[in-house]
């Protein structure tokens, strides 16, 4: 994990949002030792006042400028944070929204779709406290035994925080039954971590799924692989009333990984 | 579904498959205990004809002795003498009388042979007991006429992880027992990903913990159809019977590409066809 982290990109809008964010850069940069980068785009062709406001953002937050990095960019936002090289991005959001499509906010969520490293998007509403409890959101594809190799690396950082390998099934039938079992036992086989639980709730759709185990169950953060037409999209567009309860949790999307090596006896 | 086997049916029409298949029927009646009811239908398309009632006597007469040189075919045998055995006629269509539900005796297993060299698709499509597989409420075990072996020493059980697939294990395993028969759970997937690797896993895990029989063992063949996976296991392992469940929907495991081999493929091993159970089990 420390040689995976170099750098957190941090793009800041100045928001009561994004300096929310900007604490959860620190305190992970501090675990990790890596460098924050903030940036800043203004979609103008002067930065007039940025700069300055840049300025008063580092001074209001006690940093050494040793450890940070400023810039200001000049272009669309998305396509500058994409650009940006880093190792992690961590952005705010615009936190609790009835509407799904603002749910996190278009930058996030352009970010969130489009970004090949992992992004961090962390709500207004949820003030930073170390991650005890990481939420695995899986649809079994291919790819999740390698996020969740990632996940334990993360976890381990937060003093071995638990980590519950969650999914959500429309059907209880056997095919849903063997699935479960089968990932768990596959996981179970394949990885030493001691601290991963299995979570399997039948309800109609993932939204309302994850809504239903996140208000019995407190996590500090949930973790999806990205993938063309999954749960993100299902969350995005869910206008499901209980939405605001994952709105309020800090989400970690993982970019799609190259295949895990099955050990198959 | 109840593994209690009390009443085997065998539908006869005295032909030489069906008399291959008799031993079958004998033997699993006695390893269980049950009666093998030998059923002849007797099809009467003009019964309006004159003279029907004469005709009709001289036949039933002829079946009667055709059934009494049966028994005593049996009796002279010897190793199935102490099978209870009776027989009935009827008359009407075969498959009507085959299917009937209100029987005298209520029949728990169908065993029948099959005519010519038949091959795995014929028995499930396109001849009377490819009907009687698609309809019976109850298990079909259907004898090709070059099955050898009436010890079901070597079980194959196809899944395709439907609902009733657990359910009907445990109806194998009991009689599997029976026949102190291994077990080879055999699933063919066309595509392989992390969810199929989660199922095979997944069943073996779900099998383990819920039967109580040691000589099961699971295999998944990759990219093929579900005809070519089975003729590869016939071929390679000397398989003495292939179990089937079958549900409302066609059976879903077999591909339409690349059945050339499918098709000229002859099954020499005896097919168990189980009616699924559909309903949604909870574990």
């Amino acid at each position: 994990m420390k040689n995976d982290i170099n750098v957190i990109l941090h793009p800041t809008d100045f928001s009561e949002a994004a300096h929310n964010a900007f604490t959860y850069a620190r305190e992970i940069a501090r675990k990790v030792n890596a460098k924050i980068r903030v940036t800043h785009s203004v979609n103008v062709p002067y930065s007039y006042g940025t700069d300055r406001m840049m300025q008063e953002f580092i001074s209001k937050k006690n940093l050494s400028i040793s450890d940070i990095e400023t810039t200001v960019e000049a272009g669309d936002p998305v396509s500058n944070i994409l650009a940006s090289r880093g190792d992690l991005i961590i952005i705010g959001a615009k936190g609790k929204s009835n509407l799904a499509t603002i749910l996190y906010g278009s930058i996030s969520t352009n970010i969130i779709l489009k970004s090949s490293v992992p992004v961090l998007v962390v709500p207004l509403s949820r003030k930073y406290s170390d991650f005890n409890h990481f939420t695995f959101a899986t649809d079994y594809r291919e790819g999740d035994l390698e996020a969740l190799e990632e996940i334990v690396k993360w976890a381990e950082l937060f003093d071995n925080a638990d980590i519950t390998v969650f999914h959500t099934s429309s059907d209880n039938s056997l095919d849903t039954t063997i699935k479960y079992r089968g990932f768990r036992e596959l996981i179970t086989e394949s990885f030493d971590y001691p601290r991963i639980n299995f979570q399997l709730t039948i309800d109609k759709n993932f939204a309302s799924g994850i809504s239903t185990y996140l208000d019995k169950q407190d996590t500090d953060v949930i973790v999806m692989t990205r993938h063309k037409k999954t749960f993100l999209q299902s969350l995005m567009q869910s206008n499901h009333i209980k939405q605001t309860s994952y709105s309020e949790v800090p989400l970690l999307v993982l970019p799609e990984r190259k295949k895990y090596k099955l050990t198959t006896e | 579904m109840d593994a209690t086997i009390d009443h085997i049916l065998f539908p006869t029409d005295f032909s030489d498959n069906a008399r291959h298949a008799l031993p079958f029927a004998l033997k699993i009646a006695k390893r269980t205990g049950a009666t093998v009811h030998i059923l002849h239908t007797i099809e009467e398309p003009y019964d309006f004809a004159p003279m029907a009632e004469e005709i009709k006597k001289g036949v039933t007469g002829k079946v009667r002795k055709l059934f009494e040189e049966l028994i005593l075919e049996i009796e002279e045998e010897g190793s199935h003498a102490d099978v209870p055995v009776e027989t009935h006629i009827q008359t009407g269509r075969a498959i009507n009388a085959i299917l009937e539900t209100n029987q005298p005796f209520k029949a728990d297993l169908i065993v029948m042979g099959t005519r010519g060299r038949t091959g795995l698709k014929k028995i499930l499509f396109g001849s009377t007991t490819a009907e009687v597989v698609q309809q019976s409420a109850i298990p079909v075990l259907a004898i090709p006429e070059n099955a050898r072996s009436t010890d079901f020493k070597q079980i194959i059980f196809t899944t395709d992880y439907n609902d009733g697939d657990l359910e009907a294990l445990q109806y194998v395993v009991e009689l599997a027992k029976r026949f102190k028969s291994k077990i080879k759970v055999f699933h063919t997937t066309l595509e392989s990903n992390l969810k199929t690797e989660c199922m095979f896993h997944g069943f073996r895990g779900l099998v383990k913990e819920s039967i109580s029989y040691e000589p099961i063992d699971f295999e998944e063949e990759k990219s093929i159809t579900f005809f070519e996976g089975v003729a590869n296991q016939i071929e390679r392992y000397p398989v003495s019977l292939v179990v089937m469940i079958r549900y409302d929907k066609p059976f879903p495991l077999i591909g339409q590409k690349k059945q050339s081999r499918d098709m000229s493929y002859y099954i020499q091993a005896p097919l168990l066809v189980l009616p699924g159970n559909d309903k949604s089990t909870t574990f």
